[in-house]
């Protein structure tokens, strides 16, 4: 692997306002590119509240975070970097209810890639890599939570990341669907060199990854 | 997918919301439209009314707001002689009426022209009817506009009583301008002698000679000025702008406009902020899927402009289609020429987007303070 990490996370802890003990306490990781990364942990442990720091959507209460030589971005760092760079999905799929498949991959490209033929054209290759051209113009009510959180990957990866933070991406699916989730997952794994950061309760899931750390009582190990 | 997508596309999963506030907005703005389309169709119709008869300056008495009530002698015609640069001079008394409502018809105000058989005013009336009988000798007779004869239901030889009176309809004049065809002449002695006001007058209709141009107006208007006076002196066209009355009218009017343009905006306000509120949870995925904070601030600008056009141009199309009714009212009929100028329109347009500006700039700052990770949690 490369030896400079993409993201490492220097003694970072957070504590929110209350209650006043640590979520998180002196989390030390670093992420390599390329690398596939599983993180377990009880409910309430803070695995959610690690992906949204890793990704700048939540701030470290205290510790160094740095991103492919960006230390501690600042606000407009993260948006630029979960725009192009930082790809995430989440157990609920968090697809917009209002827009169809295509339009919710298309999202994240608006201000990206400005011509909207080109847009359309990859997030409709986009919807094909994630087997669901037939769904193109289906809202998210009339798909299956499996096609929803296969859409969901499909947009996170629109802009082409450089790392997927995943939070549960099968906490809410079947187990049929939680294969095919995950071997796409892998697919594009292996197939784009980008790293994989997978939230999951699942121990399979975990054992299959190049590391799986776990966080108890806020500590990372 | 374009930019406007979503923005549309989220106004149209609330079509009742939305379709409240647009109409809400289009309200506010018809509103507008009228208060700005009556003032200017008054000012219109009165002035474009003077300025057909051939009048090009108006005299009046100094100092006066309420103009029909400050009379001065008629006799001071006279004096006009030596002013070369004018052809005709005419004195004109003019009073507002009610017609006796117990003829059978509702009671309506109605403008009462007293002109002088001598003078260019009554001289170069025309006629769509008149009676044969020779009148000039009884002074005791009226001359109806073709809308106020239609109104009352008289035509030649008919009977008008106004204040006890009865006058014999001795013909229907061809109205110049839409103010006069509502309207009653009669000789000027009669409608002194009937409202009291002997020897008064209350306008001087000056009218210039031929190859006089504004320069020289504007010259004879101030030698006019330093020989009479108690009287003002104004060009036909410029009588908005100098009668108090028309100044007080306007300002009112936008007052009106503006307390009608706040409404408008606490309205499209309340709606995008409740939008906004409920949509914590869509402003956190779009933080979370790289969307800045001016990407979403335009996001919820957009929305609001959207909102606000819509309901804007729609209320553009009610308030003049309004306006033309309401000219189509017998109660306005006469007052109100119902036109719009370009200007205008974009003057109302220019309103609608400080308006639509104003209103979403409060909601979209909300939706940038929120917190994403905070606003994913709670789904
Ligand atoms: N805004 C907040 N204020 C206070 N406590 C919070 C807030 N957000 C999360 N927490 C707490 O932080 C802990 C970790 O939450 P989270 O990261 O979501 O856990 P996990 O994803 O491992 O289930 C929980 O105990 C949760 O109650
Ligand atoms: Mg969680």
């Amino acid at each position: 692997m490369t030896a400079t990490p993409l993201l490492t996370l220097d003694r970072v802890s957070k504590r929110y306002a209350s209650p006043q003990q640590a979520v998180l306490s002196d989390v030390q990781l670093s992420v390599d590119a390329g690398e596939l990364i599983a993180i377990t942990g009880p409910s309430g442990s803070g695995k959610s509240t690690l992906l949204y720091i890793m990704c700048g959507l939540e701030d470290a209460s205290s510790g160094d975070i740095v991103f492919d030589g960006i230390t501690n971005p600042c606000r407009r760092d993260w948006v630029h970097l979960r725009a192009r760079r930082i790809g995430l999905v989440f157990q609920a799929f968090n697809l917009l209810a209002q827009l169809t498949a295509l339009e919710n991959i298309e999202l994240p490209m608006l201000g990206i890639i400005n011509d909207s033929a080109e847009r359309k054209e990859k997030a409709e290759h986009l919807l094909e890599q994630v087997g669901l051209s037939n769904r193109a113009t289906h809202l998210p009510q009339e798909m299956s939570g499996g096609e929803q959180q296969r859409v969901a990957i499909a947009r996170s990866l629109a802009n082409s990341p450089d790392i997927l933070l995943c939070d549960e991406p099968t906490g809410n699916l079947d187990s049929k669907s939680a294969a095919q989730v995950l071997d796409l997952l892998n697919e594009r794994y292996n197939r784009q060199g980008m790293s994989l950061v997978i939230v999951t309760h699942n121990s399979e899931i975990a054992s299959t990854c190049d590391r799986s750390l776990r966080i108890v009582d806020g500590k990372l190990s | 997918m374009s930019p406007l997508t979503l923005p549309f596309i989220t106004l149209l999963r609330r079509p009742v919301r939305s379709g409240l506030t647009v109409l809400g907005i289009a309200v506010a703005v018809a509103g507008i439209i009228s208060i700005q389309g009556l003032v200017n169709g008054l000012e219109k119709a009165w002035i474009g009314g003077i300025e057909n008869r051939g009048t090009s300056i108006i005299g009046v008495r100094k100092g006066a707001v309420e103009l029909l009530g400050a009379t001065f002698p008629a006799e001071i015609i006279e004096e006009f002689d030596s002013f070369n640069n004018l052809a005709a001079v005419a004195g004109e008394l003019v009073r507002l009426v009610d017609i006796d409502p117990s003829l059978g018809f509702e009671s309506q105000m109605t403008i009462l022209y007293g002109w002088d058989p001598e003078q260019y005013l009554w001289q170069e009336l025309e006629f769509s009817e008149r009676a044969n009988r020779i009148l000039e000798t009884d002074v005791e007779f009226v001359f109806l506009g073709p809308a106020k004869a239609d109104q009352l239901g008289l035509s030649v030889g008919g009977d008008l009583v106004i204040q006890d009176r009865t006058f014999p309809v001795a013909g229907i004049f061809i109205p110049k301008g839409v103010m006069m065809s509502n309207a009653i002449i009669m000789p000027l002695s009669t409608l002194q002698e009937t409202t009291g006001l002997e020897g008064k007058i209350n306008f001087l209709n000056l009218r210039l000679r031929a190859g006089i141009d504004e320069v020289l107006a504007r010259d004879l208007i101030v030698e006019l000025s330093s020989k009479f006076k108690d009287l003002r002196f104004t060009e036909t066209g410029r009588l908005a702008d100098t009668v108090s009355f028309f100044e007080i009218w306007k300002a009112l009017s936008w007052g009106a406009s503006i307390i009608v343009l706040g409404m408008g905006i606490v309205i499209t306000l309340n709606t995008l902020l409740m939008s906004v509120t409920e949509r914590t949870w869509e402003i956190g995925v779009l933080s979370s899927i790289g969307w800045g904070d001016g990407r979403i601030f335009r996001l919820i600008m957009t929305e609001g402009m959207i909102i606000t056009l819509v309901g804007g141009i729609a209320g553009i199309l009610i308030g003049m289609v309004g306006l033309i009714a309401l000219a189509g009212i017998p109660l306005m009929a006469g007052f109100l020429s119902p036109d719009f100028s370009v200007l205008e329109i974009f003057k109302i347009i220019l309103f609608i987007l400080v308006m639509g500006f104003i209103s979403s700039y409060y909601p979209a700052y909300r939706a940038i303070r929120i917190q994403p990770a905070e606003a994913l949690r709670h789904h």
